[in-house]
C-alpha cells in the first residue's frame, strides 16, 4: 500500500509526497482529505477499480454516441 | 496533477566537501522573549560601514512556486531556501553562474518541499559551511533525506532560535528573529525562520512563510523589524502580510517569490492590495525573474531579470480586492476580549454621499493581540457581510469599519460599498471569528 506524506495544506488544495524510489509530488482537493488530517500526516493510499461505476460511464458515452449519430 | 521528480534516493558516491566553520552563531543571554530587551544589543558591537566596502547582494531566484534566495557579501555566501525538487538543478546552476563554488551558510526556513525540494542538488554541487534549520521533525521523506545528507556529510547544523546573532563577516548583522525558544504551535509555516539582515542603514526581512501567528508573535517581541526590502511571507498568501505587521516593516520594496498560475491563488488580491494600497514597490519573480537587491549600506537598486536596467516598473494596483473567506482554522478557540464599541449607522448628511459617515467601531480591550483574519461584520439581515482580511488588532485598540473605500491602516478598514449598508431606523451589527462564533453584538436605533 503506498504510503505519503501530507506535506502541506494551501487552502483548498493538499500537497502529497510520495516516495516509491523516486519522489512524486501529488496535488489534491484538501477535502479528499480523511477526516481530522494535518500536515505533517502520513496517510495510506488505496486505489481501487470500479468495475460497476465504469460500466456505467461507457453505457452513457456510448448513449452518446448513438444519439449523436441519429440526429 | 501529478509532477514527477527526477530519481532522489540515489547512494551518493562523491564525498561531500565539508570545511571548518566560517560562521558562529552567539545566542543571547537568555535567548527568551521575556529576558530579551532590546538594549541587550549594545553589547555587539554595532557593524561599521567603512570596514568593509562591500557590497551585499541579494537574489531572489525564479524558481517557480518556491522561494529561493542568495546572499552575497563579500566572498560570503547565504542561500535561505532551494525551491522544489525540480527547482533544485536551476538553483545550482544560477549559483554556479554567478561564481558561487560554496555555501557558508545554508538555510531552511521550514520543511515545505517548495522551500526545500531542491536541498540535495544544492549539497551535491556545493560544500556547505552549515545549515541553520527550523528544526520541526516534520515526517517528509524530502526533508529527512536532506537531513541524512548533512549528518553523513558533518555539516554542522543548528537549530534556529529567535535572538540568535550570525556572525558572518564584521560588517553584515544578522538577526534571527523567528522562530522563538518554545514554539507555542505546531504549524511549520508559522515556525519559519525569519531573519533581518543589516548592512549599514540598509535592512532585508526575509520571512519564509511565516504566518499571521508568526508576525503577532514578533510584533510582541519589540525587536526592530523596519525594513526597506520585505521579501514577503508565503508566496504572498492571505494568510500572511497582516497590516500591523507591515506597518511596523514599513518597507519600500516588497518582493514576492511566486509561480505564475500556481493553483493555490498565491499572491492573493488582498495581500496584493495591502502592499499597493500602502505604495510600495512590488517585485514578483513570476513577472520579474530573478530580482537582485544591491546595496553599498547607504542605498540600493533593484535590477530584474526582466525589466530593462532595473528600471522600477510598479505593479498595477488592485483597485477593488476580492476577500476570499480563510479555510484554515486553529484547533482552540480563545476568549477574545473584542468588542463593538461604537456604532454610527446614520452618515451625517445624505447617507448615500457620506458612506464613510457610516461606521463600526470594534476595540480590543484584551492584552492580547487578536488575528481578525477571516471574521466578519454583518447587519440585521445577515447580508451586506463584510469578512476581515489578514488583520491585527493589538491590545488597547481600536478599528473602524467603514461602509465605503479608502486607504487601509491600523485603525480604519473599508468595506468597499457602493451604497449605504446599515439601516437608519435601527440596526444591529454582528461580529463573529472565523469559527463563525459570535463575538459581540450591537444595536443602534429603532425600537431595539
Amino acid at each position: 500500500m503506498a504510503q505519503a506524506t501530507v506535506d502541506r495544506i494551501e487552502g483548498d488544495f493538499a500537497v502529497l509526497i510520495l516516495c516509491n524510489g523516486e519522489i512524486t509530488t501529488l496535488t489534491l482537493p484538501s477535502a479528499l482529505l480523511p477526516d481530522g488530517c494535518r500536515e505533517g500526516d502520513i496517510v495510506s493510499l488505496t486505489l481501487e477499480r470500479d468495475p460497476r461505476a465504469t460500466q456505467t460511464a461507457r453505457n452513457r458515452v456510448a448513449e452518446t454516441i448513438e444519439r449523436l449519430q441519429k440526429r | 496533477m501529478v509532477q514527477r521528480s527526477p530519481p532522489a534516493y540515489h547512494t551518493r558516491a562523491a564525498p561531500c566537501a565539508c570545511f571548518i566553520l566560517v560562521v558562529f552563531f552567539c545566542a543571547l543571554a537568555g535567548g527568551c522573549l521575556d529576558t530579551i530587551s532590546i538594549s541587550d544589543f549594545n553589547r555587539f558591537s554595532l557593524p561599521r560601514l567603512t570596514d568593509s566596502g562591500s557590497e551585499l547582494k541579494a537574489y531572489f531566484l525564479d524558481v517557480g512556486q518556491g522561494d529561493s534566495t542568495l546572499i552575497m557579501f563579500g566572498n560570503k555566501t547565504i542561500l535561505i531556501d532551494a525551491g522544489e525538487v525540480s527547482q533544485g538543478n536551476i538553483v545550482v546552476q544560477k549559483l554556479k553562474s554567478l561564481g558561487i563554488s560554496r555555501i557558508d551558510l545554508l538555510v531552511a526556513t521550514h520543511p515545505h518541499a517548495d522551500h526545500i525540494g531542491g536541498m540535495e542538488r544544492v549539497l551535491d554541487a556545493f560544500a556547505v559551511g552549515q545549515v541553520l534549520d527550523a528544526g520541526m521533525p516534520h515526517p517528509s521523506p524530502l526533508y529527512e533525506h536532506f537531513l541524512n545528507m548533512i549528518e553523513s556529510c558533518h555539516i554542522p547544523y543548528t537549530v534556529a532560535k529567535q535572538g540568535q546573532i550570525i556572525e558572518i563577516d564584521p560588517a553584515l548583522r544578522i538577526l534571527v528573529l523567528f522562530p522563538p525558544d518554545n514554539p507555542s504551535i505546531e504549524d511549520l509555516n508559522d515556525n519559519s525562520v525569519v531573519l533581518r539582515i543589516s548592512y549599514g542603514t540598509i535592512d532585508l526581512l526575509l520571512t519564509g512563510d511565516a504566518g499571521i501567528s508568526a508576525e503577532m508573535q514578533m510584533l510582541m517581541t519589540g525587536y526592530a523589524l523596519d525594513s526597506e526590502i520585505l521579501k514577503v511571507a508565503h508566496h504572498g498568501s492571505s494568510h500572511s502580510t497582516s497590516f500591523a505587521f507591515l506597518e511596523r516593516v514599513h518597507p519600500q520594496v516588497a518582493v514576492i517569490s511566486v509561480g505564475a498560475d500556481n493553483p493555490y491563488g498565491h499572491p492573493s488580491d488582498t495581500t496584493l492590495a495591502a502592499l499597493n494600497t500602502a505604495g510600495y514597490t512590488i517585485y514578483r519573480t513570476d513577472h520579474d525573474g530573478d530580482i537582485q537587491v544591491k546595496s553599498d549600506g547607504m542605498s540600493y537598486t533593484v535590477q530584474t531579470a526582466r525589466r530593462d536596467g532595473g528600471v522600477l516598473i510598479p505593479i498595477t494596483a488592485l483597485q477593488s480586492p476580492t476577500l476570499s473567506p480563510v479555510t484554515t482554522r486553529t484547533a482552540n478557540v480563545p476568549v477574545y476580549e473584542v468588542v463593538i464599541s461604537a456604532t454610527q449607522f446614520n452618515a451625517p448628511g445624505d447617507d448615500r454621499e457620506n458612506l464613510n459617515g457610516e461606521y463600526v467601531r470594534i476595540s480590543n480591550r484584551g492584552t492580547d493581540a487578536v488575528s481578525m483574519n477571516g471574521w466578519t461584520l454583518s447587519d440585521r439581515t445577515g447580508s451586506h457581510g463584510y469578512i476581515f482580511p489578514a488583520f491585527i488588532l493589538l491590545p488597547e485598540s481600536s478599528v473602524s469599519v467603514y461602509t465605503g473605500s479608502g486607504a487601509i491602516n491600523d485603525t480604519a478598514l473599508f468595506m468597499g460599498r457602493t451604497s449605504p449598508v446599515w439601516g437608519n431606523s435601527g440596526d444591529e451589527a454582528m461580529l463573529k471569528d472565523d469559527f463563525g462564533n459570535i463575538i459581540d453584538t450591537r444595536s443602534e436605533g429603532g425600537d431595539s
